[in-house]
């Protein structure tokens, strides 16, 4: 009963005529926004397996006023939506469908044809948007099937990267978009009146916030353009024009525009509440901003995809000088952040330990993947009394006498670039399918922001040439900023790659 | 002022291309990797800069810009 449909349903009662969502080519209201999804809803259930739950559905659309109205479709028929990037490599596309097992694929007419000319075997129903929305509205079989939705059923699924070179599907509950949309509703003082500049994919879980955000209030949310993002001189007044008054972007989107220096020709007007989350945001162009707005509340959010967004958040309440680290913060409610040391006792104050979640934003786990799935969503160990499922995300934390915690880096090989979450060994993985190619090792450049691919390779290889291969099977923003060939790798005792030892030959040559 | 030979040979210079012939003028440049995107800033304002035109919010987001002579047909607009 309890699903963000019925939340939804009481903002189209409310708000009928707000406008919920507005793309380059036009908006909706939130009643138009329930019609059309209803109808939608109609044609995807008649598609669907006869008496199963939680059929998941594919939505392969460009960022756009179609999407929404897809997801809330889907969500309609009691199933969980699976966003895909519309850039996404084919290859990476089908080995995600191998493993989601849609009833259907949602795209456009483009997407379709794409789909189609790959020659690939998609193994499920490809449908168009276009067609879905002219469907017969069977509001009897959503609502019985509402009715019969439990709260702990997933809402959607979200990919990830993965070390073993396939992407991993996140679930995510009803409840844990809603007590995540509860929080952010009181503490940031969304209403009908925000509006929301989107600047994230919907297959990146930050866009639950903006359109969560709006649905439950009557906001409105803009879908502002990708392409406005590499220029930020145009960014601002298109936020003016749309009188945006909320954003939550990645830091790489806030740096650019710190270090464009428009802020200092042209202000969003309108703009209050500047959130951030995806990376470290660096205190120096989080001060341009901040002089720039200096009425703006600004705070820095922290969770990975396998829980609701975020479950660290820290309001931005002193000065900061340019080099100092900006705090993650504090627990969000409903969420309980535990650093554990490695022997698994809690952590001191100041003393560093992974940073690791329990409350019911923690995801339900790897769609299909239940030995990946036992590995990172696991039992509390400080809890003998009752099943407690923590998510241990990885990174490294300690917290401040005051209780805020502070991000200290990663424990294995997984980074953040561009707000984008990576894995060295996805990218391994996928290079090997270069021809040519024998073996290869990925390291992050932390001081020039790139990935550096050494490879050990029967032919010749230009990184433009390699990288066009690449593109085939894995996201654009993994693709390595270097490439550099080796004769042979330094081994460690186990004949594994030296890591350590490549990382330092590295260096010394850099220099 | 021939706007495809100048636009081009900025890129070949800024990109370090160099003359490899598989850039042509209507090689998609970033898709074929001739170009990221932090490159398509450096464009627009060369652009902007080198023709003394604006290229609007609006552009950006109507007219594929992702070959040289898709980048020329903007400039002509403007001049």
């Amino acid at each position: 009963m309890n699903t963000v449909i019925a939340r939804f349903k009481d903002t189209v009662k409310k708000f009928p005529d707000n406008i919920a969502v507005e793309d380059m080519d036009g908006s909706m209201t939130y009643r138009e926004l329930d019609n059309v999804s209803e109808a939608a809803a109609g044609g995807i259930i008649s598609l669907l397996p006869e008496g199963k739950r939680n059929v998941p559905v594919m939505v392969y659309l460009p960022r756009s006023v179609a999407s929404v109205a897809s997801f809330l479709a889907v969500l309609k028929t009691g199933g969980p939506y699976v966003p895909v990037d519309y850039q996404v490599p084919l290859k990476r596309f089908l080995s995600m469908t191998a493993k989601v097992g849609p009833a259907l694929i949602v795209t456009d007419e483009d997407g379709r044809e794409r789909l189609r000319d790959s020659g690939l075997d998609w193994g499920t129903e490809i449908c168009l948007y276009g067609e879905l929305i002219q469907a017969r509205p069977r509001p009897d079989e959503t609502a019985k099937r509402l009715d019969g939705a439990v709260d702990t059923d997933p809402a959607y699924i979200m990919h990830t990267s993965g070390s073993t070179g396939e992407p991993k599907g996140v679930v995510i509950s009803h409840r844990g978009i809603e007590d995540y949309a509860d929080w952010l509703i009181e503490e940031f003082g969304i209403d009908e009146t925000s509006v929301f500049g989107l600047q994230s994919g919907f297959h990146f879980d930050n866009c639950v916030l903006d359109m969560y955000g709006s649905l439950f209030t009557g906001g409105k949310m803009v879908i502002i353009p990708e392409v406005l993002f590499m220029y930020p001189t145009k960014l601002i007044p298109f936020m003016n024009e749309r009188k945006i008054n909320t954003v939550f972007w990645v830091p790489t989107v806030m740096i650019s525009v710190a270090n464009s220096g428009v802020l200092g020709e042209i202000r969003p007007e309108y703009l209050s509440t500047v959130l951030f989350a995806g990376e470290v945001m660096p205190a120096r162009q989080l001060n341009v901003w901040r002089r720039a707005m200096p009425d703006c509340l600004y705070a820095n959010l922290y969770g990975p995809t396998e829980i609701t967004v975020d479950c660290l958040f820290y309001v931005v309440d002193r000065e900061f000088s340019d080099g100092e680290a900006i705090p993650i913060g504090r627990d969000c409610p409903n969420s309980r952040v535990l650093l554990l040391k490695e022997d698994g006792s809690l952590a001191g104050v100041g003393e560093e330990g992974e940073i690791c979640v329990v409350g019911c934003g923690v995801g339900l786990g790897y769609w299909n993947e239940p030995e990946l799935t036992a590995r990172a969503f696991v039992q509390n160990p400080l809890n003998k009394k009752y099943r407690e499922i923590m998510y241990r995300t990885g990174d490294i934390g300690y917290r401040t006498a005051e209780g805020l915690v502070m991000y200290v880096g990663r424990r294995d090989n997984q980074f953040k670039l561009r707000g984008n979450r990576i894995e060295l060994g996805e990218i391994e993985q996928n290079s090997l399918l270069v021809p040519g190619v024998e073996r290869v090792c990925a390291l992050f450049d932390g001081e020039s922001q790139e990935i550096v691919l050494f490879v050990k390779a029967k032919t010749e290889l230009t990184l433009r040439k390699f990288n066009l291969e690449l593109k085939k099977y894995i996201p654009k923003y993994m693709l390595p900023g270097r490439l550099v060939v080796v004769e042979d790798f330094p081994y460690n005792r186990n004949n594994k790659i030296d890591r350590g030892a490549l990382k330092e030959i590295y260096l010394s040559k850099e220099n | 002022m021939d706007v495809e030979k100048t636009i081009e040979e900025y890129i070949r210079d800024a990109f370090e291309i160099g003359d490899d012939p598989e850039l042509t003028r209507d090689t998609h440049l970033f898709d074929e990797g001739f170009v990221d995107s932090l490159g398509a800033l450096q464009i627009v304002r060369f652009l902007e800069e080198t023709f003394s035109i604006q290229i609007t919010q609006k552009d950006l987001v109507l007219y594929p810009m992702n070959t040289i002579n898709e980048i020329a047909a903007v400039v002509h607009e403007k001049i």
